[in-house]
């Protein structure tokens, strides 16, 4: 029998499993600009080609243009060109100019005269830092159409190499990332991991007795690559085997020779290799160790929260780290740009939070919480829910409570998808 | 070659039984006797086995109870024969024997005027010239149908491109029901990177266009027809449209172009942006049709661009050695079936010297077949092959000092002198026979 686990190139449809809460949010098209950060090979592709299917867009890749702009402007004409067999409001190819920004420009005006949406979805949106280097002046001017074109909603995904896009604009005007919504795309829930290895939304479902899909989720933390490079090993007669030691290595051996564990080692800036460099020899959190590194670890699923402590995200990693990590090699990233991208990550997620406390806890209930929390309520300032939700989280960060109150959150209310938060 | 034993087998079930030779012939023991051309008058490399009774008696036929008895030749004892049924059965005997001699010697007339039982150096496109790799092609079918790219590697002429071919017909005739696999064989050895995407494209199109005319339809409007020049990766996108969108009429099933690349190592040394649109290419939904097997001695994992590196499309990969000793024993007996036989510590010989690898084991039985029909013998024993290897050295070594570029080939060093330079070798454990 064939396996049904996929490890070349993208999934959609049936194939793809979990991010509901990430692909709703951008299917709803509340943000105009949106920058989804995620490792190698965590699903960035597959996440625009599911949302491709789901609302009106364009698809652009940077890496198949090869990072020139002329070539991103044919790919997207030619995106333009198929898709209006589909969405007969976007504008005819005669009337379409050469230049990428004016012909996005010339699609936002036929959009918003049809009244309509149009997403345009960039894959290896890093890229653009690439061509940035030789031409300053593209950051800009992609920021300045994006600014000019209310009726696209355009959704990045980017390792977080995209961040050094900051650093290229940030001297003459606003940061290129300002203003972008920031979601991680980390590993699938376990509910999720759960479903992708049994199959559930396959024709043919994989039996995998309970014992093992436990295993198989704590040594891969979720990671959809890796728990498709596992379900196709371990797939015998459709259901999967236990796993030997031959399997562990040889998934390392396909992870290190696809470039993933070194590529994603390579864009973290010195502070996070240091934290993992700690966190792997079981050593405390560096003491000048900045909240927000270990939050956007979190969120990028590198790292995974264990009781009080971090751990390695996931056993691959962990022992990646352990036998073959160069830790002096020269990272890609810095640590400024790195900071930047999660603390605005982190202030997003603050807010998605105080959304969430503040819709599904009363305030009898946000008090009691507090009160569980060991923060005493009445010290803290605002007679409202709404207040007591945004200052109790804001107590929680300045002390590192915020992943518990995320676990006693998750205690009351299991029903709220309390990993989507992470991001 | 057919063997012509089950059919005499068969009809020996087939005669009716004859129960006064069978009285005659009372209870008795029964054994298999092999005749060779040292102790009968068969042809050499001709081997015979008979049954033979306790009294000496000469038999083909089944064991107890006989049911038909048809008498065979004689070695060295008489053969009883056995009403008509056994002359005709006799008769059967001697025209096979004697169509299996005139074939034998039309062989060796060939092969006395330079033709090679072995194919030495030519790839192997015929699937019954090709042995072993079982496990390899197995593999490389399941990861196309279950629709992943996987990339083979190994040593020159260790028979990547012949594995490709049998790869090839494997797919032709796979029936799947809903996956149309469609095998598309382009080396690149020739490629010169501009033309990368045009010559996949001809390929591609080439294949296509010969599977739609078998149902009666046409590939018209590829911009590879009307573009000459300049032809990239957006083109052979729009053109992998149509061709996908074609197929997928005429056959009903979802198309799989199944990309054997071979001499891919040359794509190592693309621009990073060619391997770069070839990936993306290759994630875009038309992409998704197309499954590549990459088949080279080494892949280029150097990558210092910021984006996803090309060749983390290829989470599988399978390395060729030497082939498993049994067909490795079949690739070395079959093609001289019939007129030579090897002894078995000749194969055992040619086994060590070459390491199990095809090539140098077809270079090495060439060479020994070349002895046999210079001396006229047909049996190789291992100071044969001892010879033959010494011959072989000696023509690699005067190809080197004419300076030859690209040998045909140089002999490895026998497979256990380079395991012993080897540090953690255990001399203890493994000696060269």
């Amino acid at each position: 029998m064939i396996s049904p686990y996929i490890t070349s190139g993208p999934v959609t449809g049936a194939d793809f499993y979990g991010r509901r809460d990430i692909l709703n949010e951008i299917a709803a098209g509340r943000c105009r600009a949106s920058y989804v950060l995620g490792t190698r090979q965590i699903g960035k592709t597959s996440l625009l080609r599911q949302v491709e299917t789901q609302v009106p867009a364009m698809f652009l890749d940077l890496q198949w243009a090869g990072g020139r702009l002329e070539d991103l402007s044919r790919q997207a004409r030619r995106e333009v060109h198929r898709k209006r067999q589909q969405y007969a409001w976007l504008p005819p190819d005669d009337g379409l100019p050469d230049n990428l920004f004016e012909l996005l420009e010339a699609a936002n005006d036929a959009v918003e005269k049809a009244r309509e949406r149009l997403w345009v979805l960039m894959d290896e949106a890093e890229i653009w830092v690439r061509i940035a280097r030789s031409d300053p002046e593209v950051l800009h001017k992609l920021r300045g159409t994006i600014q000019n074109c209310p009726a696209l909603c355009v959704v990045m995904a980017a390792s977080k190499s995209l961040s050094e896009a900051n650093t290229l604009t940030g001297k003459e005007g606003s940061p290129f990332l300002s203003g972008f919504a920031l979601r991680y795309l980390g590993p699938l829930s376990l509910p999720d991991g759960a479903a992708l290895l049994r199959q559930e939304q396959g024709s043919v479902p994989v039996t995998v007795d309970e014992g093992l899909l436990a295993h198989l989720l704590a040594l891969t933390g979720g990671h959809p690559l890796l728990l498709q490079l596992l379900g196709e090993r371990l797939y015998e007669d459709g259901q999967l085997r236990a796993t030997t030691e031959g399997d562990l290595a040889g998934i390392l051996d396909q992870a290190v020779k696809t470039g993933v564990f070194p590529q994603d080692f390579a864009a973290l800036s010195g502070p996070e290799r240091a934290i993992l460099r700690a966190v792997s020899s079981d050593q405390p959190l560096p003491a000048d160790c900045h909240p927000t590194y270990p939050h956007g670890l979190v969120g990028l699923g590198i790292l995974r929260r264990e009781g009080d402590g971090y751990t390695i995200g996931h056993a691959f990693f962990a022992r990646w780290l352990q036998e073959q990590a160069d830790w002096e090699a020269r990272s890609e990233v810095t640590a400024a740009s790195t900071l930047t991208v999660y603390s605005q990550a982190e202030m997003e997620q603050q807010v998605r939070l105080r959304r969430v406390f503040a819709a599904r806890f009363n305030l009898g209930e946000l008090r009691v919480l507090c009160s569980d929390m060991g923060i005493d309520h009445e010290n803290l300032p605002g007679e409202t829910k709404e207040d007591l939700a945004r200052e109790m989280i804001a107590y929680c960060v300045r002390h590192r409570l915020l992943p518990k109150l995320m676990e006693t959150g998750r205690e009351l209310r299991p029903d709220i998808r309390w990993e989507d938060m992470a991001g | 070659m057919l063997s012509w034993y089950p059919l005499l087998f068969l009809l020996c079930l087939l005669l009716p039984p004859i129960p006064a030779y069978a009285q005659e012939a009372g209870p008795t023991t029964w054994e298999w006797r092999t005749f060779t051309a040292e102790n009968s008058p068969l042809a050499p490399g001709d081997v015979w086995e008979f049954l033979e009774d306790s009294q000496g008696r000469i038999w083909i036929g089944t064991a107890s109870p006989i049911k038909g008895v048809v008498a065979g030749l004689s070695g060295e004892q008489a053969l009883p024969l056995i009403g008509g049924a056994g002359g005709l059965a006799i008769a059967i005997i001697l025209g096979t024997m004697i169509w299996s001699r005139v074939r034998r010697a039309r062989r060796l007339a060939a092969w006395r005027k330079g033709a090679d039982p072995y194919v030495v150096g030519a790839v192997i496109g015929e699937p019954e010239q090709f042995y072993g790799r079982e496990e390899a092609l197995t593999e490389l079918l399941r990861a196309l149908e279950a629709g992943n790219h996987i990339a083979l590697y190994g040593e020159r002429r260790i028979g990547k491109t012949s594995l490709l071919y049998q790869l090839a017909h494997r797919l032709r005739d796979l029936s799947h029901p809903n996956l149309y696999l469609l095998p598309v064989f382009v080396n690149l050895q020739m490629v010169p990177e501009p033309r990368f995407f045009s010559a996949l494209a001809g390929a591609i199109a080439k294949a296509a266009r010969r599977e739609l005319e078998q149902h009666g339809q046409d590939l018209s409007s590829l911009r590879m027809d009307s573009q000459p020049t300049g032809y990239d990766s957006l083109d052979l996108a729009d053109d992998l449209e149509t061709i996908v969108e074609a197929l997928q009429g005429a056959t009903g099933r979802e198309p799989c172009i199944a990309l054997l690349l071979d001499e891919a190592d040359k794509m190592n040394a693309y621009d990073p942006h060619t391997q770069e649109a070839l990936r993306g290419l290759l994630m875009t939904p038309v992409g998704g049709h197309v499954k590549l097997v990459w088949s080279g001695q080494t892949m280029d994992r150097e990558w210092h661009l910021e984006s996803s590196p090309w060749y983390n499309l290829f989470k599988r990969e399978i390395r060729l050695s030497g082939l498993e000793e049994k067909a490795a024993g079949r690739l070395i007996r079959e093609p001289v079936k019939g007129v030579f036989t090897y002894d078995d510590e000749a194969i055992q010989r040619i086994l060590a010297l070459t390491g199990c690898k095809p090539y140098p084991i077809q270079r090495l039985c060439s060479f020994c077949v070349r002895r046999m029909l210079g001396e006229d013998r047909f049996q190789i024993t291992v100071e044969d092959v001892e010879t033959a290897w010494q011959e072989l050295q000696a023509e690699d070594a005067r190809r080197a000092a004419e300076g030859a570029t690209d040998p045909t080939y140089r002999a490895p060093r026998p497979a256990w002198t380079v395991a012993e330079e080897e540090t953690d070798y255990d001399a203890d454990e493994e000696k060269g026979p």
